[in-house]
């Protein structure tokens, strides 16, 4: 080698650019806010309908719709870029990483394509969400009915 | 380790860029921009390959039979897209890999095979594709994700160029075959820092084998070390060479990065192929540039190896194309 593997290494070294760190904490926080803003208020006129629980089951289906369509048609990755995890971690985050993966993959078939591969981005968020329950809930039922 | 050139000639080349690279500042030198749409990504890719060769053969009114191998290779798995567009061919094929820097290593190669006297013209060929790479090394196209500032955009460029014996008015010149470097590096998604060793150790092989200095080129280009990484080899340079003021990257002149929503720059293999044939030969056509040195970088990683929490290998391959 022309150079040492260290003086490479010194070379690249990332500095942490703590500024445009705060800027998208600001941004996912900003949008994220947004998003439950609008849920709230689609849910309050849900309440004016339909009792409390059809009423938020309502409102996660109407978010999940949307997110779903605005993927299909090729604009959520485009807010994702201004709105960072704002979007990404409601539940809107999830129908687009569903969606997104389904339509990549739905040349391949509707078994070895959609169905093997739809929850190839969401499904750790499934399996991680299951398990964290079962382990919150079995500590629940220790301290709370138990002792 | 180096090779000096002694019968390689670029006949011609074709380069087709797509919509977004249409709009970029080189968009004049393009010879074609065609935003193919077909069933899928991959065909997509193959249909753009398939068609620049044709445009190509049509160009130079060569058949198939007149040309002796063809050298391919760009980024998707088992070379998808190379072994799919030869078949319909029937040219000899070398087909192979080397991520980005494709476009280098099969210019180099041809240009070796050239000095045996039985190869008389040989076709060199690469492309890239924004979605089926996105796909292949990222997340489905449509995941709203947050793509982090670092990161590039791969291009959509399919280029094709046919080197011969017989004298033209460009030749290549010289060829450094690179080494596979890496320091650690594991960010996927600066593939730019992660690159800029390899760039360097390969230009620092070139120099002290030719005996020559940034200077004595009219321009040096990496292949696509986004803003990030261009920054690392300046300093670098600039350390080793004094005031380096000829050295550009193929990734910030095919797209305007502050305009165009590119992130750090462009990549892939078609990044530097393009920017080359394209840019760079018409420029030394019109005499405005004699003495040009790409050095092609390829981040050579693998997502199974890199989802294992392994780092990232790179190379990177130097050409040179003069006008005479």
């Amino acid at each position: 080698m022309q150079k040492t593997r260290e003086y490479y290494k010194r070379l690249i070294k990332a500095e942490r650019d703590y500024k445009s760190m705060t800027k998208s904490f600001l941004q996912s926080f900003f949008f994220g806010g947004l998003l439950c803003l609008a849920g709230q208020g689609i849910l309050t006129i849900y309440n004016n309908f339909f009792e409390k629980t059809t009423a938020s089951l309502l409102l996660s289906i109407t978010m999940i719709t949307i997110a779903a369509i605005l993927t299909a048609i090729g604009i959520y990755d485009e807010m994702g870029q201004i709105a960072k995890c704002g979007l990404a971690v409601p539940i809107t985050g999830f129908s687009n990483a569903c969606v997104c993966a389904a339509m990549e993959y739905h040349k391949e078939g509707i078994v070895t394509g959609v169905g093997a591969n739809c929850l190839k981005l969401a499904g750790s968020v499934i399996v991680l969400g299951t398990t964290a329950a079962v382990i919150v809930s079995s500590l629940r039922y220790l301290f709370v009915v138990i002792l | 380790m180096n090779f000096k050139l002694n019968n390689s000639y670029l006949l011609d080349s074709f380069v087709i860029g797509g919509e977004l690279e249409g709009k970029g500042p080189i968009s004049a030198y393009l010879d074609y921009i065609n935003s193919f749409k077909d069933s899928t990504f991959e065909n997509t890719e193959i249909d753009s390959l398939i068609s620049c060769i044709d445009h190509l053969l049509e160009k130079t009114k060569l058949e198939p039979k007149d040309l002796d191998l063809a050298i391919s290779g760009e980024l998707s798995n088992q070379l998808t897209t190379t072994n799919y567009t030869y078949r319909t061919l029937l040219i000899p094929l070398i087909g192979i890999y080397s991520a980005c820097s494709s476009i280098a290593l099969g210019l180099g190669l041809g240009s070796l095979l050239l000095e045996i006297p039985k190869t008389k013209k040989i076709l060199v060929s690469t492309s890239s594709n924004t979605e089926s790479a996105e796909r292949e090394f990222r997340n489905p196209n449509e995941y709203g994700g947050e793509k982090v500032g670092t990161q590039t955009f791969t291009s959509t460029v399919a280029a094709s160029a046919i080197l011969t014996r017989e004298q033209t008015n460009i030749k290549f010149t010289s060829f450094t075959l690179g080494k596979v470097i890496d320091v650690g590096f594991t960010d996927a998604n600066d593939f730019g820092r992660a690159m800029a060793p390899a760039a360097l150790e390969t230009l620092f092989e070139h120099f002290k084998e030719t005996n020559t200095e940034p200077k004595d080129y009219d321009l040096i280009l990496t292949g696509d070390l986004s803003s990030f990484g261009y920054e690392i080899v300046l300093k670098s340079l600039n350390e080793h060479f004094g005031n380096v003021t000829n050295y550009k990257d193929c990734g910030l002149i095919l797209y305007d990065v502050n305009n165009q929503n590119v992130f750090a720059g462009g990549s892939g293999p078609g990044t530097s192929a393009g920017v080359l044939l394209a840019y760079i030969k018409k420029k030394i056509q019109k005499k405005e540039l004699k003495k040009v040195l790409l050095c092609a970088t390829g981040a050579l990683l693998s997502p199974t190896m890199i989802f294992q929490k392994n780092s990232i290998p790179c190379i990177a391959h130097c050409i040179v194309m003069e006008g005479i």
